[in-house]
């Protein structure tokens, strides 16, 4: 896994250091208000209670979807943090609060004009979903969740589908955030 | 959360009972009384033609699911399908007119656009002929917007400058089924994936480019040992997943290995000499002309592509030959093709080529036994090709050299006799060529790209855009802002899928209905709107027969009803086909002569045909099951003896890589839609470049490295991604980015096919350089 989390920093002194560092933070989760005097990102973001967080506890792999967006995932921010940190577990600066929701997906999706599930979830960029195009096993791990992986729900599809490349409907996300097509005028 | 495989095959199976049962299936997601209506279409990317039902709600489209009644696709679809409500719901469609002034694009209004555009076409005619106004169109406008625009410029103006972009992608096949069986179109059906044992798959990357139908291929092929997939092509696409043997030919040499299949077939006895005698004939060409030889002059043609000769000039193992041969004489074989054969300066004969290898084996016109073209457009079929909009072409078979099928046209068309030119008019690369030499002045470009899709882009960019003296007159109608509208003088916003009805024809020879579901954004208008508006202005100006069009057309419907009425008499007939039949039905397949014919799954077959029944081709001789190419001359498909030639650019010392372009499954062709779904664009936000790890190893280059891909004519530069796809001294390109950088077709090769005029996209000469 690459870069790894935020309050370590604090650990380790290096915050009295001067070191900065921020992190994309979800509405409703900035700093206490009325009162409580600390610097904006002082703390790094809570995680909601989802089955992802929940697995990432153990499995490392928020960046999955944290740095590419999969899912409406915040993107991670962490600059100028020592290299010690990107080996840390996410869930070890992160804190889990038991029965939150993913604040900023709800307050998207309710924006969103198209209806809810519409689309099929993008799978994340990393080297066992590059494999899932030659070798069409993806429900090896997503029809039971080993590896945390989320559990497939295709309830009244065709049967057709059972026996499609996943790859047909679910797109592999490669980046964050591309630059739209330049509008020509 | 979420099931179990045992739930989500029982899951599975309870939405195929309620399928069969005929219950409307609710798509997850959306609740039945959340969606004010589903609707049924069909989806406007690639042939396949899937069946689609879409959910509209408040003046939009919220879901879009695959069909799962419709009877061939089966409720599937593909990514680019499932966001196509993103893209039709872009923010950055457009929405109102633009001029050209002082070389600025400028909103107009509709009726000074369309002034501007009448007034420059009458203009051009009155003052240098007919011949100097050319119509560019494209396998995504409706049939009935084709058949439109070449009736228009035909019947009307009087010249056959009438093309489109299928000739950049289908011309060859289109060549290899009119040489071979005397008319265009593939005679087998998609049915035919559910009996077939052998699938070969020649130039075809099915997985990306057509995945509904190699979806198929892999649920026929699932738990079946006797089902085998062949592959002919020199890269490793990501069809290797279910390929059991691959066949890797030098990029360009794949004629000669055909050429060897057939040498086994006959050599080991495996032909059908029955089939052979009663429907195939033998051609060859000798000093420019055609001349008939024998099935004896045919094995001794042969004789020269042994496999082991084979080897020595394609590099493709002599015994993988040997097997594939057997392997496809054995059958019930289904061969699919797509760009790999069909973008080549040799295109037709390596169409003509497969065709041979069903010829001599009778693996044709039986229940997974055919020669299936695949298509990459939603209507190159029922649009351009059927609707002969092309240069040489005239609806439904008919060509412009011969008398009396102009005769037939300009009577239905109550055009005055010898209005249509008894000359093809010019293919797209001449037409684009003749742009740039102000020969043609004034051109309408609907619903294509070629600023971004011509190969060796940049000359023809300047004859669109380049900025001279008396510059001929570009009108581009889009959805979009595209590479092609940056350089238009006019630019119109059209309405796009889902917002104008009519018809798609797509591979297997269905033409289905797209309803019109929503109202196009801002001043948007339905290209044959723009059509009928743009020919009854060139009434009033003199440059077309008052009442040619105008008055006879208020819509799409009433264009139909002619269409119809064109295909009488015809291998098309289609007049089965009305329009309150389409609308009920998930498509129809041609033929359908009459109201209460289904549709023809096979054509040339006896007791499938209906055309072999009764009319002009009927032949009552025939039992059950017999096939007679009607079609052909002396009604016997032509084996043709051609020649094993290579590309027009092979690489050499000073360019020693070939460059091949293609797509991914993501992105559809110049990307001007998929690009606006973010989930599709962020698949692949960039162009890359596969690079072989033995090439890579000695240029220096790893994966995420710039390199500067160069031609004779012109370079790219793009992201290398080092992978074994790409046969060694091989690189690949999907052309799908717009920038300037990875635009790829300033790379590629303008050289075409001499039958079919369609260019090399497959294959030139470049030298890489790590930058």
């Amino acid at each position: 896994m690459a870069r790894r989390t935020v309050a370590w920093a604090a650990l380790l002194g290096l915050a009295g250091a001067g070191l900065s560092f921020t992190a994309v933070q979800e509405p409703g989760h900035e700093a206490a208000a009325g009162g409580e005097e600390f610097a904006a990102n002082a703390f790094p973001p809570t995680l909601s209670d989802t089955e992802p967080h929940a697995d990432a506890w153990r499995e490392d792999g928020c960046l999955r979807c944290h740095e590419t967006g999969v899912g409406d995932a915040p993107l991670v921010v962490h600059r100028d943090l020592p290299p010690l940190l990107l080996e840390v577990k996410c869930r070890t600066c992160h804190v889990l609060i038991p029965g939150s929701r993913p604040r900023e997906r709800a307050a998207a999706a309710a924006a969103e004009p198209f209806a809810p599930n519409a689309f099929p979830p993008m799978m994340p960029a990393s080297a066992v979903h590059d494999r899932a195009w030659l070798r069409d096993d993806c429900l090896l791990c997503h029809e039971d969740g080993t590896h945390g992986a989320p559990l497939v729900r295709h309830q009244d599809l065709p049967s057709l589908y059972l026996e499609a490349k996943c790859r047909s409907c679910h797109v592999q996300v490669r980046a964050v955030a591309a630059a739209r097509p330049e509008a020509a005028e | 959360m979420g099931a179990t495989r045992r739930d989500f095959i029982k899951g599975a199976a309870a939405a195929a009972v309620v399928a069969v049962a005929g219950r409307r299936l609710p798509a997850q997601g959306v609740a039945p009384e959340d969606a004010a209506r589903w609707v049924k279409s069909v989806c406007r990317f690639c042939g396949t033609g899937c069946g689609v039902l879409l959910a509209v709600k408040d003046g939009r489209i919220a879901m879009l699911r695959g069909d799962p009644e419709h009877p061939t696709t089966k409720g599937l679809v593909c990514a680019k399908a499932l966001f196509l409500p993103k893209v039709v719901h872009s923010p950055d469609r457009l929405t109102h007119p633009l001029v050209r002034k002082n070389g600025q694009l400028e909103r107009a209004s509709w009726e000074e656009a369309m002034e501007l555009l009448a007034g420059r076409f009458a203009e051009a005619i009155e003052r240098h002929g007919p011949d100097s106004v050319a119509f560019y169109g494209s396998g995504q406008a409706l049939s009935e917007e084709s058949y439109l625009a070449s009736r228009l410029f035909k019947g009307g103006i009087g010249t056959n400058n009438v093309e489109g972009n299928p000739r950049l992608c289908m011309a060859s096949a289109v060549g290899g089924y009119v040489t071979t069986f005397g008319k265009d179109e593939p005679m087998g059906c998609y049915e035919d994936i559910d009996h077939a044992r052998v699938f070969f798959l020649v130039g075809s990357n099915a997985a990306e480019c057509h995945p509904v139908i190699f979806d198929r291929i892999i649920a026929r092929k699932q738990g079946r040992r006797d089902v085998l997939v062949i592959a002919l092509d020199p890269r490793k696409s990501p069809i290797q997943t279910n390929v059991d043997l691959h066949l890797d030919p030098l990029p360009g040499q794949d004629l000669a290995v055909l050429h060897a299949m057939a040498q086994v077939i006959v050599g080991e006895k495996r032909h059908d000499l029955r089939f052979i005698e009663r429907n195939v004939q033998f051609k060859a060409t000798r000093d420019g002309q055609t001349v008939a030889v024998s099935f004896e002059e045919y094995v001794e043609f042969l004789s020269q592509y042994t496999p082991e000769r084979a080897q020595m000039t394609t590099g493709v193992k002599a015994e993988k030959i040997v097997e594939a041969a057997r392997l496809f004489a054995l059958g019930p074989t289904m061969s699919l093709w797509t760009m790999g054969l069909n973008q080549r300066t040799r295109g037709v004969w390596a169409n003509n080529l497969v065709h041979n290898l069903h010829l001599i084996t009778g693996q044709i016109g039986k229940p997974g036994a055919t020669s299936f073209s695949l298509t990459g457009q939603p209507n190159a079929c029922g649009g351009v090709r059927d609707t002969g909009a092309l240069c040489g072409n005239l609806p439904y078979g008919r060509v412009v050299t011969d008398a009396a099928h102009r005769a037939e046209m300009e009577k239905l068309w109550s055009a005055e006799p010898g209005t249509i030119p008894d000359k093809p008019g010019l293919d797209t690369m001449e037409l684009f060529k003749a742009l740039g030499e102000d020969r043609i002045r004034a051109m309408l470009i609907l619903t294509t790209n070629p600023g971004q899709s011509l190969p060796n882009v940049e000359p023809y960019r300047r004859a669109m855009g380049g900025a001279r003296p008396d510059k001929p007159f570009v009108a581009v109608i889009d959805a979009f802002p595209t590479r092609t509208t940056e350089l238009a003088d006019l630019v119109l916003p059209a309405a796009m899928w889902s917002e104008k009805s009519g018809v798609f024809g797509m591979s297997e020879r269905r033409y289905q209905y797209m309803p019109q579901v929503l109202a196009p954004p801002g001043e948007a208008r339905a290209d044959l709107d723009v059509l009928l508006d743009f020919a009854a202005r060139l009434e009033r100006r003199g440059a077309v027969k008052e009442g040619f069009i105008a008055g006879r057309f208020q819509n799409a419907d009433d264009v139909w009803e002619e269409m119809r009425e064109a295909s009488r008499g015809t291998a098309y007939d289609f007049r089965g086909m009305t329009r309150a039949r389409l609308m009920k039905e998930r498509g129809i397949r041609w033929p359908a002569p009459t109201e209460q014919h289904p549709g023809t799954a096979r054509r040339y077959v006896k007791g499938e045909d209906p055309l072999l029944d009764e009319g002009p081709y009927a032949d009552n001789s025939l039992a059950d099951g017999e096939v007679k190419f009607y079609a052909a001359p002396e009604q016997r498909a032509v084996v043709w003896l051609r020649p094993a030639l290579g590309p027009a650019e092979p690489p050499d010392a000073g360019y020693p890589f070939v460059l091949s372009t293609g797509r991914v499954l993501e992105h559809w062709h110049t990307g001007t839609m998929t690009m606006r779904a973010e989930e599709l664009r962020r698949a692949y936000p960039e162009a890359f470049v596969e690079v072989h790890p033995v090439d890579a190893m000695k240029l220096g280059v790893r994966t995420g490295d710039r390199v500067k891909i160069e031609s004779r004519r012109g370079a790219a530069v793009i992201k290398a991604w080092v992978t074994e796809r790409p046969r060694p001294g091989s690189v690949f390109v999907p052309f799908h980015w717009q920038d300037e950088d990875s635009l790829i077709n300033r790379v590629t090769i303008d050289a075409c096919d001499p039958i079919s005029k369609q260019p090399e996209y497959k294959i030139c000469a470049v030298r890489l350089e790590k930058v």
